[in-house]
């Protein structure tokens, strides 16, 4: 009898000390996110992948070949000090684990960053490979849109923006911009917009036609898109060079415009 | 089946078993003829198909529309948008493996959920390779049954005007 008494206090114990965890409350983080995406301007050579290295994440962008858009948007990524490389893009381990480039990087919650990889990867060629973070943050432009141009080629450009159907005007918006640099925003009014590229100082347009991105307006229960004739929109006019004959690079023959948003307007109440 | 099941003479193949041989080499050449490659290309054209791979985020948003567990989803490109891709969907393939079949139903896809694309391209190294089995080997499947006329004749039947002996029981 007292040994039962001693199994049934024994099994009681063991019981209270697998049994009575206390109440806890699971706190889940509200990750503070930043916006990332990521541009392949490189005229002479095939696909990259751009991923994080830190943490697992979906801010990866694989297979982003010169000049691609089909993955050209923007992506959360954690936001604070971040470790990320380009890759060579490839099926085979030889391939795919040639790093292009290697960067660390601090966003900032809230805000959005373009990497654009561009320059010629050949050795011999200038202006030489390298990775820039813009960051895409401009201010509100109020009822108008807020546009800068990005110039992925290697010489200096002058850039106009213009109403579609216009004329192009005699004033550059944009003088002398640096090979592989970005301008400052300018507001401009909002409509179908042309955008007319030509040599710093003049010459034959290198590019002139409008920017595709023409956004959609808001609804009662859907928020509107951004584009050109969106006020409150921001947007980058990304001027991109031909591919060099003969590369792995996909062949375009003629310089390029890549119109993509930066902002998008202010949700309208009850959205 | 002894090879005339066509009804062709002796030691031929019949029309009917060399119909088959072509149905059988056509098919496996269209099927081997495409292949999935990585977009490299501006963007996708409208029309084609394509196939984009599934990042973890995109599999939460677009498990309501396409199902659970969905790793890579394939169809026809019916619109690009700044922001995404409208699918007319064909097929589905699974993290654990595994492969839906879909009826050309549409579902837009948000460019930030999609790791990769991809789109079906001829082959011109698949095509022949196919090409090259198959028609090796419906040639030597034709030459190991003697159906090419090239085998030993039939032994002729007795004529019917010989005698013959039956014994008796």
């Amino acid at each position: 009898m007292r040994r039962i008494l001693q199994f049934a206090v024994l099994c009681l114990g063991a019981g209270v000390l697998t049994a009575c965890t206390p109440e806890t409350v699971v706190e889940t983080e509200d990750i503070p996110t930043a916006g990332v995406r990521f541009v392949n301007a490189v005229p002479d050579t095939f696909a990259v992948d751009f991923r994080p290295v830190d943490i697992v994440e979906n801010s990866t962008f694989y297979g982003v070949a010169f000049r691609s858009t089909t993955l050209l948007a923007y992506k959360n990524a954690r936001a604070g000090s971040r470790h990320f490389r380009i890759f060579q893009s490839g099926t085979t381990p030889e391939i795919a684990s040639v790093v292009v480039k290697d960067t660390t990087v601090n966003l900032e919650a809230g805000k959005r960053y373009t990497f654009i990889l561009w320059g010629y990867a050949r050795a011999g060629s200038s202006p030489a490979r390298r990775l820039t973070v813009l960051e895409d943050s401009p201010a509100d432009p109020g009822q108008q849109i807020a546009f800068r141009v990005v110039n992925a080629t290697d010489a200096a450009i002058d850039t106009r923006v213009y109403p579609n159907g216009g004329t192009v005007p005699a004033d550059a918006t944009w003088s002398g911009v640096a090979a592989l640099s970005a301008s400052s925003y300018v507001n401009v009014a909002r409509g179908r917009t042309n955008i007319n590229v030509q040599p710093a100082g003049g010459g034959t347009a290198i590019v002139n036609t409008e920017c595709t991105q023409r956004g959609l307006a808001g609804t009662v229960d859907v928020e509107a898109a951004p584009g050109t004739e969106i006020a409150g929109s921001a947007l980058s006019a990304i001027i991109v060079p031909r591919s060099v004959a003969g590369s792995t690079a996909p062949n375009l023959t003629t310089p390029g415009l890549i119109c993509v948003w930066d902002r998008r307007p202010p949700r309208a109440p009850g959205v | 089946m002894d090879g005339r099941a066509g009804g062709g003479p002796a030691g031929r193949p019949g029309p009917r078993w060399r119909l088959n041989g072509w149905v059988l080499a056509w098919a496996l050449a269209i099927t081997g003829c495409y292949t999935m490659t990585p977009v490299t290309g501006p963007v996708p054209e409208v029309g084609t198909m394509v196939a984009f791979a599934i990042n973890d985020a995109g599999r939460a948003a677009l498990g309501g529309s396409l199902g659970p567990e969905v790793d890579r989803i394939e169809g026809r490109l019916l619109e690009t948008t700044d922001d995404g891709y409208l699918l007319a969907v064909s097929s589905l393939t699974l993290l654990r493996g595994g492969q839906q079949v879909w009826q050309g139903e549409q579902v837009r896809v948000s460019k930030q959920y999609v790791n990769s694309a991809f789109e079906r391209r001829f082959s011109m190294g698949r095509t022949i390779g196919a090409g090259a089995i198959v028609v090796g080997g419906f040639a030597a499947f034709l030459a190991t049954r003697s159906l090419l006329g090239a085998g030993q004749s039939e032994t002729k039947p007795p004529s019917d005007s010989g005698q013959t002996h039956v014994g008796r029981p």
